[in-house]
This record gives structure tokens, sequence and C-alpha cells, in this order.
């Protein structure tokens, strides 16, 4: 099992290869809202994080949630807090 | 009427990125057509095709959007036609219309999504799979990429695709919808589930493709997209593009019988409704690009027709098959062909029919072969008859 560090690293790696930025600052305070250029990224980052590892994040609220995952409004740091609370093992490299 | 008039050419083909490549190719008369083993296939698994050559797609934009959506289909088309407006840089957006021929499109996207899902038994599909499959794909990331804000449509006739995607611009332009439009053929359809298709309809050839002659197998499959930028000749004569050639005459009809069976009559009559659109008699026509695929079926519907149009001249006028060349590039094949005749009439040459053995008695025509040949083309038809019955023919004229 994977401890909060490591999945911070990981998916701050994930980010930056999604949004194809190695040098991106990512602090834990980032939004993963304003992160994202245009609809396409973010679609795709909730993929791969979910691919990677393994998991679902929680579907869209059922009024007024927008389309996809309310995820996206939640902080970096919310986000590892809430793949940590899971478990999640991450997918081998 | 207003006169239409080609303002700018594009194309991707076996023979590379670029008209002057498929120009020299076609002067050459040595087919871009080599064994080729597609993704997810077996290490034996090899077909003769007309595959891009690699280096074609190294100046393509990986960044962009048309390469992060695009299924390769997207990519080709987007090729072909910035090739195609390259040279015409005030172009107005809001009066220039994308038409896109193309058989299927996203063979690519929707075989890849399908391995992940049946093969290694994924259960999630890949969140941009609809994007890149879509049938109407190429048309998007061109009206993106160029930023071109007219009516944007595919038009999707299997092998005829490219054909009835010109011929349709061209009403579009007569009927002064719009002033400009782009249109294009693509296809990518060279992979593995694509090509077993074609291998169950045993329509493809056992070594290459030989339209109209003894000793022929079928068909050889291609990949590639041509593009070509059309326009009222008022509004090429205001932004000052110098025309390359009128697109004269286009009729598209459909057999309405067997799905693989051409129907002589009515693929002749097509012919001679595409003669009357143009306001040009038989005895006029200097040259035809045939559909030419190289299968007895329908090398001889075509043949026939040819007769019953031309009579006795029919033995006389130059027939090329270009596709003995490039390929049958499926969807992308008619405007690849509209583009070879349009060539024949600026370059004073007809491009052979290659790999000929000897024409077939029954087809009875000067198929032009192995070699090119001077000749001073003034007036050309280029025909393209689909799986399905849907036939379409344009008539191409010096301008």
């Amino acid at each position: 099992m994977s401890d909060r560090e490591d999945i911070l690293h990981t998916t701050r790696e994930i980010l930056r290869r999604q949004l194809r930025n190695p040098d991106l600052d990512l602090p834990e305070a980032q939004k993963l809202r304003d992160l994202a250029a245009d609809s396409l990224d973010l679609i795709e980052i909730v993929f791969v994080i979910e691919e990677h590892f393994r998991i679902d994040l929680p579907p869209p609220a059922r009024e007024g949630g927008g389309d996809l995952t309310p995820a996206i409004e939640w902080t970096l740091g919310d986000l590892i807090d809430w793949i940590s609370a899971r478990g999640a093992a991450g997918a081998p490299p | 009427v207003t006169r239409i008039v080609v303002t700018g050419l594009g194309a991707v083909t076996a023979f590379g990125a670029g008209i002057a490549r498929l120009d020299a190719g076609l002067r050459a008369g040595v087919p871009a057509l080599a064994p080729f083993r597609p993704d997810f296939a077996p290490d034996d698994y090899r077909r003769m095709a007309g595959r891009v050559p690699p280096e074609a797609l190294a100046g393509d934009d990986t960044e962009g959007p048309a390469a992060r959506l695009g299924d390769r289909a997207t990519r080709l088309a987007v090729l072909a036609a910035r090739e195609a407006i390259a040279a015409t840089p005030r172009l107005d957006p809001r009066t220039t219309a994308v038409l896109v021929g193309t058989g299927a499109a996203g063979f690519e996207a929707h075989e890849a999504g399908f391995h992940r899902l049946y093969a290694e038994r994924r259960t999630r599909a890949h969140p941009l799979s609809v994007l890149r499959g879509m049938a109407c794909a190429p048309a998007a990331q061109l009206s993106i990429a160029l930023g071109l804000r007219g009516p944007t449509l595919t038009v999707t006739t299997a092998c005829a695709s490219g054909t009835h995607a010109i011929g349709e611009a061209l009403w579009m332009l007569r009927s002064r919808r719009v002033e400009a439009a782009v249109a294009v053929g693509t296809e990518a359809c060279l992979t593995y589930g694509s090509m077993l298709a074609w291998d169950a309809l045993h329509v493809m050839a056992a070594d290459t493709c030989r339209p109209f002659s003894i000793g022929r197998s079928g068909l050889v499959l291609a990949e590639g997209a041509a593009a070509l930028l059309l326009e009222t000749e008022d509004a090429a004569m205001r932004r000052g593009a110098r025309p390359l050639a009128e697109i004269a005459g286009y009729a598209a009809s459909a057999d309405a019988g067997d799905v693989i069976q051409p129907d002589i009559a009515s693929i002749a009559a097509t012919m001679a409704a595409a003669l009357v659109d143009a306001g040009v008699d038989a005895g006029e026509i200097d040259h035809v690009n045939a559909h030419g695929t190289g299968t007895e079926l329908n090398d001889r519907a075509e043949a026939a027709a040819l007769h019953r149009v031309f009579g006795a001249r029919a033995g006389r006028i130059p027939v090329s098959a270009t596709k003995a060349l490039h390929g049958h590039a499926l969807g992308a094949g008619g405007a690849i062909e509209a583009i070879a005749a349009i060539l024949a009439i600026r370059g004073g040459y007809v491009p052979p029919t290659a790999s000929h053995l000897g024409t077939d008695p029954d087809c009875g025509l000067d198929v032009v072969p192995n070699k090119a040949r001077e000749a001073a083309c003034r007036v050309a038809l280029s025909n393209s008859f689909a799986f399905g019955g849907m036939n379409a023919v344009l008539c191409l004229r010096r301008s």
C-alpha cells in the first residue's frame, strides 16, 4: 500500500505529464479545475487518475453538479486525502 | 451559372506528403505499394498496402488538438487541407465550408478501443473514444485547425465519399450558400480488423493491383487524404487566387440494386449526367480517371459503361486507373483521383495504369499501360462507384 507521500508524488507526475508541463508547480492547495486548459484536459486527468489508482472518483451530483465528478472542484490535497483514505494501491509501473 | 474553380490542392498519399510527390509518383508510374503488417496482427500477416510513409506525418502537430483527438484519418485530413489552403491566406472563414468524405474515419480509434475492452479486459473505455472515433471527427478537427466557420459536414458513401464531397461542395458554391469550400477525402483503413474484413470479401489482391489487366486478382487497400479548395470564380478573382482547374460538372446516383455488383446502365447514366451538367459533349473528353479497383466485377462493369457512354471512341480515350499506383484509399480515393485528373490537365500527361500485364479483352480500353504519356488534356472525368451502389462522377476542365 502506498502512503500519502507516494500518492502525492505519483499524482503530481500524472498531472505534469497530462498537462505537458514537466515543471508545473503543484502545491496541495492547487484547485484541480484551475489546472485544465480545456475541457479535454479535465476529462483525461480524471480518467488517468481513476485508471492508475484503480478507483472511481465520486459520480456527478444529481443536481447542479456538472457533467464530471465533483472531484474537479477539490484541491490537490483533497484529492490525495480521498485516494489515501481508500488505501489505493496504484497500478504497477 | 457561376463557374466553380479549384484554387488549392493538398495530398498525403503512399507517395508521401504533398502534391509534388503525388505528381511525381503519377508521372514515374512506379507503385507506392508494399507488404504491410498492421498493429495487433500475427507476425506472418502481410498484405500489399498503400501506407503513408512515417516521415509524411513528421510535420504533424503532435501536441495540437488534431493529433491529440485525431484518429489517423483526422491527422491525414488536416495535413492535406493545410497544404490546399496554404497559398490562399485571405479566405473568409465565415463563408468557407468544410466537406469531408470518408468511408468510416475512425478505424484506428475504434480498434484500439475494442482491443482495450475485449482483449485487455479493461472495464473502462478511454474518455476520448467518442471524440476520436466519430465519423465527423475529421470535419470537426479541420474546422478547428483551420478556423473555418462555414457549414461543416461529413459525406460517407464508402469508396465514392471523396468524389461526393467535392460534388456536394460544388453545389454549395453554385447555390451561393458559401464562397469557398475545402473538400477533403480521407481514410486510414490499414488496421488489422479492417484489413481482415476486406480479406473476408475475397477482393484483396494476391500480388498487386492490376486494373483492367489480365492476371488481376483484386484491390490493394491504401490510406491517405486529399484536399481541394474550391471557390466561385468571382470570389477567386476578388482574392487574386489563381484557378488551377474548373469543376465543370458532377452527377450522383444510386443503383438501388445489388450492394456489390455495379449496375452498368446506372454508372453509364451517371457519367452521361456529369457530361450534361458540365455542358460537355462526350466527344470532348480527353481523359478518364477510372474507378478501376482491379476487381473483375468492377473493371468489366466500368469498361462496359465507358463503351456505352463513348461508343466507338471508348477504346481511344486514355483511361487511367491510378489505384494501381497509390492503392485503393476508399473514402479518400475519389479526392486523390480527382487531383490526379487535375494534375493530368495541368501537366499535359496522363498517368499510367501500372502493373499491367495486358488488357483484359473484355474491357477493350486504352488504359495507358505502365508508362505515363504526354497528352493535351482539356476535359477529364473522374469516376467513383461505391459498395452500396452509390455512384459519383466529376467532370474537370482546364481553367
